[in-house]
């Protein structure tokens, strides 16, 4: 997706001045790239240390304390609607919500690049097969299919990891096919064929390692789509289950409360807003520096 | 090619998803664990009226047989009966059809109003600040969710101003029109981003081709140019963009309409989920997956009307 966005190669220079699309083609993505990381190295910090900085256990539950304001002794964010925690579910959440994205992101990542190389590389049958499978799942409401197939294996973090992988593997497979359908008729592969190497080899040893990056660039753009989707779920009550606390569940719980007690909405979608343009800067600050490779 | 080879081409291609489609949804409902009609009969069914259940679904014949049996019943449109709602549940999806197709209209109407001046703004000048802000923003918008959005929107634009809705359909056409307001404009700045990215995109790739070039050696304006030059061919890549988020639009119309108690599929899926009714919650996914293959194939042929070069791989 990020691909496409970026300015042409060609500067339309009538459109301006000279030198601003230069300019802006150089300099934004560097500091993107560092803000991003930045960032998410924070939150990844704040989600490890989640058990030594949250105040108190984030399912511990205070009567006395209900709804109470950001700033109460205590609670630096408040308490909500059974006197939990915010601040200590929020980093509880980061916890929850970033382990899942990212390690939902493997399995589509592994399988998708395998089957996508191989239908590349194999062609004939195998990729016919391949990307007919690929076409039926684009062609899928994504979230309709990721809810139904969560709701028919019963919530839970296992099914949430199956589902994701069932869906997002397409996306790897398309990406890597294309790259090695455009690799393999490159000299280097030629030249290793002559050699006499087994297709098995040049296809990981030779083909992989070079369309590899793109697809670990796509997947960090991926953990956002990632983590909207199980926060998504969580608020649709489809999500991990309690008492594990998560970002989507938490603004679930907040709806009723939007009126007065906004803070309680707005602090965990604050949260998955901001690790969403966290991943993306990395995400489109990677993708830059390949382009230029 | 004539348009009716075109049509007929892309009709054609398009077979083989369905068919994928109802496969898929048919293997759904078997990954259900335990059996299905004790399932929707609850534990203490006697043996006899599971049994009953099972031959009047024809879960005792095999897999192929029941699949050709699900087809069949769909190519007559009978999606079967609703164990929570105790009714046929074509005529339930037929009633709540016009609320989702109401949203998705909306919220793509809107989409292109926000969206297309947006990228407009900051292809005119790239890398000037308007361009930045905009990419900042369609950037972080990227990782927004509908559902919070929603909220926020139905409480400071709905129940705090009073300025539009915050529930319902409404009624007649003026009261859809400002009932639906604000769940469209949830789905529709979810898929703003999307356009304005790939909108900008392709502004600046025309905008380097030879002819517009041309066009502004020739003296014509800078505005005359990106109007009647490279608006007018950033169009066909939007469309496709916007075809392709169809599928992001019928998901988030799932989110939406439960926050904004919107009675259509999606809050009918959700109905079938909490009542466990494995049969609407297949239904609607089926109904809503061909909805999206509909989709795309008027958006291509769209395409193709628009465009002439373009033809059907």
């Amino acid at each position: 997706m990020s691909a496409g966005a970026g300015i042409p190669t060609a500067a339309p220079t009538w459109l301006g001045r000279s030198g601003a699309v230069a300019r802006a083609r150089r300099t934004p993505r560097q500091s993107e790239l560092v803000i991003g990381a930045a960032l998410l190295a924070l939150i990844l910090l704040a989600a490890l240390l989640a058990g030594v900085l949250a105040p108190v256990d984030p399912a511990r539950q205070d009567p006395a304390q209900l709804l109470a304001a950001p700033g109460t002794p205590g609670h630096p964010l408040g308490t909500d609607h059974l006197g939990r925690d915010v601040l200590s579910r929020l980093l509880h959440g980061a916890r929850t919500d970033l382990l899942i994205g990212i390690g939902a992101v493997i399995a589509p990542l592994v399988i998708g690049t395998a089957v996508g190389a191989l239908a590349g590389y194999l062609g004939g049958w195998v990729d016919a097969v391949v990307m007919r499978m690929v076409d039926l799942v684009f062609a899928f409401p994504i979230l309709v299919l990721l809810i139904a197939l969560v709701f028919v294996l019963e919530p839970g973090v296992v099914s949430i990891l199956v589902a994701i992988a069932v869906i997002d593997w397409v996306a790897y497979a398309r990406l890597t096919r294309a790259q090695v359908l455009r690799e393999k008729d490159l000299d280097y592969v030629l030249a290793a064929r002559v050699g006499g190497l087994t297709h098995r080899r040049i296809l990981v040893r030779h083909v992989l390692p070079n369309v590899i990056a793109q697809n670990v660039v796509y997947a960090v753009s991926d953990v956002v789509l990632i983590i909207l989707a199980v926060t998504t779920l969580g608020f649709l009550g489809l999500g991990i289950p309690p008492p594990a606390a998560d970002w989507g569940q938490m603004i679930a719980d907040a709806q009723p409360y939007v009126g007065a007690q906004w803070w309680l909405a707005v602090i965990p979608g604050a949260a998955i807003l901001i690790t969403g343009i966290a991943l993306s800067l990395l995400g489109d600050g990677l993708a830059a520096r390949i382009e230029r490779r | 090619m004539t348009a009716l080879r075109f049509v007929a081409r892309r009709l054609l291609i398009g077979l083989p998803v369905v068919i994928g489609v109802t496969l898929l949804v048919f293997v759904l409902i078997h990954l259900v664990p335990g059996n299905p009609a004790r399932n929707a009969l609850g534990t203490r069914a006697t043996p006899q009226a599971v049994a009953a259940l099972e031959h009047r679904w024809g879960l005792d014949k095999s897999l192929p047989e029941q699949y050709g049996r699900f087809v069949g019943r769909l190519a007559t449109g009978d999606l079967g009966t609703s164990t929570s709602y105790n009714e046929a549940i074509g005529p339930l999806v037929a009633r709540r059809l016009p609320v989702t197709l109401w949203l998705i209209v909306y919220a793509t109407i809107l989409a292109c109003l926000i969206g297309v001046p947006l990228a407009l703004l900051a292809a005119t000048r790239p890398g000037g600040w308007v361009d930045g802000a905009v990419r900042f923003v369609s950037v972080a918008a990227l990782g927004l969710p509908s559902f919070w959005l929603g909220i926020l929107l139905a409480e400071w634009l709905g129940v705090r101003s009073g300025l539009f809705p915050a529930s319902g359909f409404g009624e007649g056409f003026a009261g859809h029109l400002s009932s639906m307001f604000l769940p469209s404009l949830t789905v529709a700045l979810g898929v703003a981003p999307l356009l304005i990215r790939a909108l900008r995109a392709e502004m600046l790739t025309v905008a380097t081709s030879d002819y517009v070039v041309t066009a502004r050696s020739k003296g014509l304006s800078r505005w005359g140019v990106m109007r009647r030059h490279i608006l007018r061919n950033a169009l066909v890549p939007g469309l496709s963009v916007l075809a392709v988020s169809v599928s992001f639009f019928v998901g988030a119309t799932i989110v939406v309409e439960k926050i904004f108690a919107l009675p259509g599929l999606g809050d009918l899926m959700l109905q079938g989920i909490s009542s466990r009714d494995f049969q609407v919650v297949q239904s609607v996914t089926l109904v809503l997956a061909l909805l999206v293959i509909v989709v795309n194939i008027i958006a291509d042929l769209a395409t193709g009307w628009l465009d002439p070069r373009i033809e059907v791989r």
